[in-house]
């Protein structure tokens, strides 16, 4: 509670002034001679019960009354919160008085034990009442800083700086609003008040100088690809405030409201804002109650690493908020040009980008529709392409997508084998005939015998396959080994050549194999086969939309490798029905080796031993998917990423030896800066703003490589919070909604004055006032009849 | 002579001196004021029936005989002579009491008895004077010569209230003084116990005495007309009340009313005037008690 005029408080002490009256300044009597006092002794006791019962009734009644007008005076206010406990607890303090009143009444009148007895428990229990609110009310109290609207604040102006606050209404970003709207708060705070400006951006906040620069700094808040939720900016904000020495302390939330803009933290939020009761929370709504917007979702390629002459598939889905229709959307692909981008004159040159195809989708109200395109023919390099709408809508920052891709010449694999091996299955299943000849095919295998293997520079190649390897010189091995530990990729298809195991388990064998090879498998039924339990892994990937319909059983696995003592790195990608692993991979040094344990290159009968297994039957399509799937996970392991979100750190792979060590980045935004590769590795972590960011650096010519960065799906949803989600959020009456300015004022007003009871305490005081008058009136009253004549 | 009848007034009364004149003025403006009242033979007693001859005052004609007997008869008065009245004089300090400072219930008390006095002397009936405090004090002999007139006022005049008294003693002193049947008029304002007060008039009226209690109150004693807080004493017996006065006159009024009608319905029963006065009131009221108690005599 706190008060305007608090010197006027003193006034109350004039309650004294009745009190001293008819105690002190008795008048008295005049004496007088009458002879007939024996009529007046037998009235007299009872007469002069009830003449002191009105003089004490008059008098609590005036004391009331002065007591009153002087805390009316002192204009007393509460928060807004504790408004109704105080006007509860005055009321049960004047029903207390009333019933004291009626006891004193009662006590002097000698009335009736069970009345006098029903009128103590009735004010026990208002008192009880009153003592219990007044507790609550009170602890509630301490921090709840009313009264002086002129004190200084301490105030965090968070902003809400998600991509959805670009939405334009009026001509006028949400952003721009909010700004205008703390810019005015701001202009309108006490002097002396310590204003910090919060954005979604991960900024460690600090209180300004002074107000100007407070205002410029929100002028200077800008859009973020990469928000933090509101939850959190509030707890960085309560963060803020909580060392701050001054003693209002306010957050202004500008917010469109969305619920996109809250994390799961909000139960944090919601007991810390119950904690912090010192601090005032302001939320300014600064959305669009029924939003219009076109929005691209996600894109989804094919792959992120094209090879030459494959088709590239983009696929993404247009959602509509609000009034539907039709929709184009298309896809443009920048021109491959090594020596762009540049900084030419001051500003940036790009490489144009021409409009690859357009199609158009009918979306309902509400609807989302899906479009895919299709582009082939892209020439190799780091590649750019966006998918946009056609035409602008209110949020543009849904309205365009950037992609990048790396197409790049088929990868070159070394097969070895032994020569009775059947090399030509997994030819023809990693690179088809008729590609090969379209030279559209993904690999470019080169078959050779283990002998040969040392005539090869294994480094030239992205994979090295070894089908059904027969032990080998412990130079091969070793050879081997290097490669993978230099960041090569090896798949180990095992099988009957390995003979008893026991050379597979040397030293040298053992640095790229995953483990121990124990006795093989039998089974002579067709119980054991590939039985994956999870399709997560990147190999299994492709399988998981059919999961339940692909015919492992088809595919009988009568012998394979047991490995024991796995290696502490490797993990089982894939097991059979006996739960023994069948797909193993393991990292050696930078490189990684993937180990089946039974081959997939077996024959259907072959000569003078069983069969292994039967995964090369007919319609053998799964082992088709699978070992493609193995040979790309292998060479694209190294690929790396070229499509991210915004706020993502991004790291692509630099290998010292082929590639540039310092790029120039072309943000999206125009701004260039230097990047220096470390460790391999090319690191940049200012990925807020969202489109594509391009490195050139040198290395024998210029050398171009980018990615793409977009806003989060969720980043753009419109659909608003809901009263009872803000309610969850931040506590119901722990804060004040504003929409515009006049709603500012008037929530801050309540907020920092309170609620004044003057109004009702005024009306108390006439009421009292009345009373006074109709009491002493009828106490004092001139009697009709008995006037001396 | 109109003006005579304001001698009524205790106010104008007071302002005359002499107790002679005064009961001259007061006898005077009652009986101009009676003059055409059905109170014409007051001065004489009903003896006998006459049959009417001409030359008689037909306001004599008995009209009740005439209604009977169809003759007419007009009624024969005689003087009475025989009525012998005690003007009895109540001494308490009490009726000293004056509010307004200027008419006592003792100056009124007073005023009445010497206007009764002359009133009966001119009739020629015997009057007496008893005065009494705690007991009887002085008591003059009844005498109806005009000479007696001036005794008993100038002993009227002499009284001087004081003291305490003791109205039922007193009474019953006087009941057993009295051989003769008498007219007692009581002058007091009766603020002693009621009870035995109550009981003397009894005794007195068992005596075969026709009793007037005139109740003589001062009229701040009846209509208590203070206000505020105010200290009041008894005179008799010095004590003292602090009361605040607006709020205790109704109550006060209540008690006085009460008071009176104790006494009138006590009266009532016991065929004794009862004459509730109090010094603001004119004397006709006293005296038309006297004529009517009188003629019921009669």
């Amino acid at each position: 509670m706190a008060f305007v005029n608090l010197p006027l408080l003193f006034g109350t002490l004039l309650v004294g002034v009745p009190i001293v009256l008819h105690l002190v300044m008795r008048p008295q009597p005049k004496p007088y001679l009458f002879p007939a006092i024996r009529f007046i002794q037998q009235r007299q006791e009872l007469n002069r019960r009830s003449l002191r019962l009105r003089h004490w009734l008059l008098l609590l009644l005036r004391c009331l009354v002065i007591a009153l007008a002087a805390l009316a005076l002192a204009r007393p206010s509460v928060s807004s919160q504790l408004f109704g406990n105080w006007a509860m607890i005055i009321v049960l303090a004047l029903l207390l008085i009333l019933i004291g009143t009626l006891l004193l009444i009662g006590t002097m009148t000698r009335s009736g034990a069970v009345l006098l007895g029903g009128l103590g428990l009735l004010g026990a229990a208002v008192l009880a009442a009153l003592l219990a609110l007044l507790w609550t009310t009170l602890r509630h109290q301490d921090a709840s800083l009313v009264g002086d609207r002129q004190a200084p604040v301490a105030a965090v102006m968070v902003f809400d700086s998600s991509p959805r606050m670009q939405y334009r209404q009026e001509n006028q970003t949400r952003l721009e609003r909010a700004q205008a709207m703390a810019d005015q708060v701001v202009r309108e705070l006490p002097p002396d008040s310590k204003v910090a400006v919060l954005d979604s951006r991960a900024i460690a906040p600090v209180f300004a100088l002074d107000l100007a620069s407070a205002r410029k700094t929100i002028e200077r808040v800008k859009i973020t690809g990469a928000p933090r939720p509101l939850d959190r900016l509030l707890l960085t904000a309560l963060q803020l405030l909580d060392p701050s020495d001054l003693q209002r302390k306010e957050i202004y939330v500008y917010s469109d409201l969305t619920a996109a803009a809250w994390d799961l933290e909000r139960a944090r939020v919601r007991e810390l804002l119950a904690a912090a009761r010192d601090v005032a929370v302001y939320v300014i709504d600064v959305g669009v109650e029924q939003p219009q917007n076109l929005a691209l979702g996600s894109v989804e390629l094919s792959s992120e690493t094209v090879p030459l002459h494959s088709p590239l598939t983009v696929r993404t889905t247009v959602s509509c908020v609000g009034t539907g229709g039709k929709v184009g959307v298309e896809l443009l692909i920048e021109d491959l040009d090594p020596t762009l981008p540049i900084v030419r004159d001051g500003t940036v040159v790009l490489p144009t980008a021409r409009v690859h195809a357009r199609q158009e989708v009918e979306l309902s109200d509400d609807e989302t529709g899906s479009v895919e395109f299709t582009v082939s023919g892209l020439t190799a390099g780091t590649r750019h392409a966006e998918v946009r709408l056609a035409r602008e809508d209110a949020l543009a920052i849904d309205n365009r997508r950037h992609v990048t891709v790396l197409v790049r010449d088929p990868w070159l694999v070394l097969i070895v084998a032994p020569r009775d091996v059947d090399s030509a299955a997994l030819v023809e299943a990693i690179a088809p005939y008729e590609r090969r000849v379209e030279h559209r095919a993904v690999f470019q295998p080169l078959v050779s015998t283990p002998d040969e293997l040392t005539n090869h520079s294994l480094g030239d190649f992205a994979a090295v396959v070894l089908l059904d390897p027969a032990p080998m010189p412990a130079g091969s091995w070793e050879q081997l080994a290097t490669y993978v530990r230099d960041g090569g990729q090896l798949a180990l298809f095992l099988g009957h050549q390995a003979g008893d195991g026991t050379s597979f388990n040397e030293a040298a064998a053992q640095s790229v194999l995953p483990g121990k090879l124990g006795r093989p498998y039998r089974t002579p039924g067709r119980d054991v086969y590939l039985a994956p339990h999870s399709y997560d892994h990147p190999v299994l990937r492709p399988f998981r939309p059919i999961a339940s319909s692909v015919p492992w059983g088809d595919f009988p696995v009568f012998r394979h490798w047991s490995v024991r003592d796995l290696a502490p790195q490797s993990a089982v990608i894939l097991r059979y029905s006996n739960q023994q692993p069948a797909l193993i991979e393991h990292s050696v040094g930078a490189g990684t080796v993937v180990t089946m344990t039974t081959p997939v290159t077996e024959l259907d009968r072959p000569r003078g031993r069983a069969a292994w297994n039967e995964l090369a039957g007919p319609n053998d399509w799964p082992r088709f998917i699978l070992v493609n799937q193995i040979l790309r996970y292998l060479v694209e392991h190294d690929a790396g990423h070229f499509n991210f979100e915004t706020g993502q750190n991004v790291v692509l792979a630099n290998r010292a030896d082929r590639d540039p060590a310092r790029y120039l980045l072309f943000a999206p935004g125009g701004e260039t800066q230097p990047v220096q590769a470390r460790d391999d590795r090319v690191t940049i972590s200012t990925t807020d703003a969202p489109g594509i960011y391009r490195l050139k650096g040198e290395r024998d010519g210029p050398v171009t490589r980018g990615f793409s960065v977009n806003v989060p799906e969720h980043a753009s949803r419109l659909e608003r919070t809901t009263a009872v989600q803000l309610d969850n959020s931040l506590g119901a009456g722990r804060y004040q909604l504003a929409r515009n300015q006049d709603e500012i004022v008037r929530v801050q007003g309540r907020q920092r004055e309170g609620r004044e009871f003057f109004p009702f305490l005024v009306a108390l005081v006439a009421v009292g006032v009345v009373l006074e008058q109709l009491l002493s009136n009828r106490f004092y009253r001139e009697p009709d009849t008995g006037k001396p004549s | 002579m109109p003006s005579v009848e304001k001698y009524l007034k205790p106010a104008v009364i007071n302002q005359i001196k002499r107790l002679d004149l005064r009961a001259q003025f007061v006898v005077r403006g009652f009986l101009q004021g009676l003059h055409a009242s059905p109170f014409h033979g007051f001065s004489v007693e009903f003896s006998e029936h006459r049959k009417y001859t001409a030359g008689d005052d037909p306001k004599d004609i008995d009209w009740l005989v005439f209604a009977k007997t169809d003759k007419f008869y007009v009624k024969k008065f005689e003087a009475e002579t025989n009525i012998t009245g005690y003007l009895v004089m109540d001494l308490s300090h009490s009726m000293g009491y004056t509010y307004r400072q200027d008419l006592s219930k003792f100056d009124y008390a007073i005023c009445l008895a010497a206007s009764l006095c002359y009133l009966m002397i001119h009739q020629q009936d015997p009057v007496g004077l008893i005065t009494f405090d705690q007991r009887v004090r002085d008591s003059l002999p009844p005498r109806s010569k005009r000479a007696h007139l001036g005794h008993v006022l100038s002993h009227l005049a002499r009284l001087q209230p004081a003291g305490e008294t003791d109205v039922a003693h007193s009474l019953v002193q006087i009941a057993a003084m009295l051989r003769h049947r008498s007219l007692v008029m009581i002058f007091s304002d009766l603020l002693v116990d009621t009870p035995p007060v109550v009981r003397a008039l009894r005794q007195l009226r068992h005596g075969g005495h026709d009793v007037i209690l005139f109740h003589i109150l001062d009229e701040a004693e009846v209509a208590f007309p203070f206000s505020g807080a105010v200290e009041l004493e008894e005179p008799e017996t010095r004590q003292k009340v602090r009361l605040d006065a607006d709020h205790f006159r109704h109550d006060y009024q209540e008690e006085v009313a009460a008071f009176r009608d104790a006494y009138r319905r006590e009266c009532f029963q016991r065929g004794i005037d009862y004459v509730p006065l109090d010094t603001s009131m004119p004397f006709d009221k006293a005296l038309l008690e006297y004529l009517l108690s009188r003629r019921a005599r009669c």
